[in-house]
């Protein structure tokens, strides 16, 4: 199954021998497994992903040029969202079926079917061609991470960077927002109408109080979770957005990687997505055990 | 008894009746607005070919690249942009006139297809010069256009004359103040019977040709010979010319015909049809309404692939439980975490880009979330008493888990069904909007792909990216409206108290 990796970087008419030694160098000669499979295992424990065929450089320093970037665009848009999310998920839930929230229900559905890239292509086209062509204003980047002939003052490159991430950061914020506001509203009005809820406002607490102190530490352990489930998709959830942008990420690394049959590259980024979900999990478990009295730490 | 009484069985159980439901719903404008767009989207498909004026894929250079939609020339200011425009010269039209020395020995003959100019020579020993100039008028009324083609469709044969050479040369006149355009000229050199080895059959001019900007002396980079010819809107003649060189040899007894079949000249329209055209003149309209197919086929066949595989698992874990239950569910969890879109784009790479692999993949990877929730529901409804009716009544596992049980979990199965195609929609969109669509479909990514990659953005061709947006968009909204109107209504946790 698949294609041999060979074929693309000898020439095709080149002598059989030459694409024999390719092989042999990048251990292909070998039978899967267990001696090719094996061996991965074990560079894995070294933290060697192997070597990419099309650059015949070392996987893991094409990821690590590329981890900060998602790291950064991921992390600050999950941030952003959750963040938004249940600022606007609790307003709503207090302020139930009044004139607000049923703005804001009709608002989040909407921020939950647009998908991050379509939301990407349409700011792409209001906010950094339109003003390109028609006044010749570089309003916002059209693609890429940073510009490029930038002088190396760090304000200045910290400053561009900023600038370049804008675009899908507002992609990402205004098209994701709404599954998590979906979602805290809906636990935020399970949890208004426990009965400590009541208790609390029979003893005359001020709502705001009320919300901060009592609803938000009970509303804490879901939404941990919702982040920490988040995470995993962080990867494989932006091949299309950081196409679109040509962000110089992890996912964009991985569609070329798919694209182009560089296998070591595609495991390299599936293990570091499966690595991504077993730590956040954990992560989550640990911090809910300790938002939620309930759990214990055995 | 079977599947129609666990429907009533579980609406009664929640207080709902049928009719009660549909009156539920009717009073929702959600689900009005869903109901529409969805039955608009569905007839839409269904009629494509009636509604669809052109190929969605394989008729290209319809109008001028990135051609507004027409209606657009009703605002002031686009009035005048050439619409598609072709003068079609037929072979009677055309106004002949022949002088010369040899004028006499021309004959035309316009009773079959094409014109038939035959120049017959018996036996004249003196050397002359005839021509045959036809000429055509016709009016243009819009601005310059950015290209044009004619077509001249010609074929000479010489039959056992040595002596005689002929040339063409296709002008065009402007009448606003008479400049000629001399747009086709076969000189040099005079033509003889050695040409015709060579073919030149068919004349096709064309404006981006560089030799003509050669020939009318502008370079292609900085005039647009289109707009230089055609600036004014006024009445333009073309003047096709034939000149027959005789050099009088003796002896040489044969005839020279030049057959000539109707002359198409067409300029491009810059405004066409409703959505106008793409970066390849395609009809955007056109594949916008087919793009319904898609989007629908994948949407509803995937979601019923995934409900099916949801409704067998999910069932069977929570009826059977122990070591299957255990095993299905540890497939539906190691599924859940896997990175979706990596191992579609992979399979499309390595097998097929077939929209149906793309259906099953997408159903493949959805239906955990129900199979979760079915095997849930199944846990509590197996100890209900009714089950444990049937049981003792005599059926079987296969009967009980089929026939019993699953038709309690309807409500659950409809509005999951109707909420994952959206999903399945966008994601198709996605993957074709990267490149990763059925080539042979022209689905609503797969035109946003071609304004990606073709120059759609860079142009603003609004027309052109804002259509399979909305489309998506609207169909998108409309489902999930109808799935969460559907949740609201028929899942009581949910419903307003």
């Amino acid at each position: 199954m698949g294609v041999d990796p060979t074929r693309f970087l000898v020439d095709l008419d080149a002598p059989p021998d030459q694409k024999i030694f390719l092989r042999k160098q990048f251990g292909l000669d070998e039978p899967i497994f267990p001696h090719q499979y094996v061996r991965y295992v074990l560079n894995l424990f070294r933290g060697e992903f192997g070597f990419s065929f099309l650059t015949r450089r070392p996987v893991i320093d094409e990821i690590m040029e590329r981890l900060p970037n998602t790291v950064i665009l991921s992390g600050s848009s999950i941030l952003l969202n959750f963040a938004i999310g249940l600022l606007v998920g609790l307003y709503a839930a207090t302020k139930r079926e009044e004139r607000v929230d049923s703005a804001i229900l009709p608002a989040s559905i909407f921020s939950y079917i647009m998908p991050i890239w379509l939301m990407g292509l349409i700011l792409l086209i209001c906010l950094a061609w339109l003003p390109a062509v028609t006044w010749g204003v570089k309003l916002f980047p059209i693609s890429g991470t940073t510009s490029p002939l930038l002088p190396p003052d760090p304000l200045i490159r910290a400053l561009d960077y900023l600038w370049h991430l804008v675009l899908p950061l507002m992609a990402s914020v205004i098209a994701g927002f709404g599954s998590s506001t979906y979602y805290f509203r809906n636990i935020a009005i399970t949890e208004l109408e426990q009965d400590y809820v009541l208790t609390a406002r029979a003893k005359g607490l001020p709502e705001k109080r009320i919300m901060r102190r009592h609803v938000l530490k009970s509303v804490a352990p879901p939404v941990v979770t919702a982040v920490a489930l988040s995470v995993p998709g962080v990867i494989s959830g932006w091949i299309i957005t950081e196409t679109v942008f040509s962000w110089y990420g992890l996912g964009l690394y991985a569609f070329q990687a798919l694209t182009s049959y560089n296998y070591p590259a595609i495991q390299a980024v599936l293990f570091m997505q499966a690595v991504l979900t077993a730590i956040s999990l954990y992560i989550a478990d640990i911090a809910i055990a300790y938002l939620d009295p309930r759990v214990r730490f055995r | 008894m079977r599947s129609s009484l666990g429907g009533r069985l579980i609406l009664a159980r929640y207080g709902l009746h049928r009719s009660r439901t549909l009156r539920m719903l009717l009073k929702r404008k959600m689900w009005i607005f869903g109901i529409i767009v969805l039955v608009a989207n569905i007839s839409v498909a269904v009629f494509a070919p009636v509604i669809a004026t052109r190929d969605p894929i394989y008729d290209i250079h319809v109008a001028d690249d990135l051609a507004m939609p027409e209606w657009i020339t009703i605002f002031p200011g686009f009035g005048d942009i050439p619409r598609n425009f072709l003068v079609l010269i037929n072979h009677r039209d055309w106004k002949r006139s022949i002088h010369g020395t040899h004028a006499s020995l021309i004959r035309l003959d316009d009773t079959g297809d094409e014109l038939v100019t035959s120049y017959q020579r018996s036996g004249v020993e003196e050397k002359g010069d005839t021509e045959l100039t036809l000429t055509h008028t016709f009016d243009y009324g819009y601005a310059p256009p950015r290209t044009f083609v004619a077509y001249l469709p010609i074929a000479v044969t010489i039959t056992k004359v040595t002596g005689v050479s002929y040339k063409f040369a296709l002008s065009v006149t402007r009448s606003s103040d008479g400049k000629t355009f001399v747009v086709y000229d076969s000189y040099p050199p005079w033509r003889t019977s050695d040409f015709i080895r060579l073919g030149d059959n068919r004349i096709t001019i064309h404006s981006r040709d560089p030799m003509l900007g050669r020939k009318l002396g502008v370079t292609l980079l900085e005039r647009n010979i289109a707009e230089m010819i055609f600036s004014s809107k006024t009445s333009y003649t073309i003047h096709l010319t034939i000149s027959i060189a005789d050099e009088g040899l003796a002896g040489d007894t044969g005839e020279m015909k030049v057959a000539l079949s109707p002359l198409s000249f067409r300029i491009p329209g810059k405004a066409y049809g409703i959505l106008g055209t793409n970066h390849e003149g395609a009809d955007i309209f056109s594949q916008l309404v087919y793009g319904t197919r898609v989007s629908l086929t994948v949407g509803i066949l995937s979601a019923s692939i995934a409900v099916l595989v949801g409704i067998i698992v999910g069932v069977i874990a929570g009826y059977q439980g122990g070591i299957v239950d255990q095993t299905f569910m540890f497939i539906t969890d190691t599924l859940i975490q896997t990175p979706t879109l990596p191992i579609i784009i992979l399979v499309m790479m390595l097998f097929s880009r077939s929209i149906y692999v793309i259906v099953s993949i997408l159903a493949l990877f959805s239906w955990m979330g129900l199979a979760r929730q079915l095997r849930a529901w199944v846990l509590s409804l197996k100890e209900r008493p009714f089950v444990e009716a049937v049981r003792a009544a005599g059926g079987g596992d296969l009967y009980v888990m089929f026939r019993v049980i699953a038709p309690q979990t309807i409500p659950l199965l409809t509005y999951s069904f109707v909420l994952s195609i959206p999903g399945a929609i966008l994601t198709e969109a996605g993957l074709s909007m990267i490149g990763f669509g059925d080539p042979l479909f022209p689905s609503w990514g797969k035109i946003l792909n071609e304004a990606w990659n073709s120059g759609g953005f860079a142009s603003l061709a609004w027309w052109w990216i804002a259509p399979p947006i909305a489309a998506l968009l609207l169909l998108a909204l409309s489902v999930v409206s109808l799935g969460r109107t559907l949740e609201e209504v028929l899942n009581p946790r949910l419903r307003k108290r």
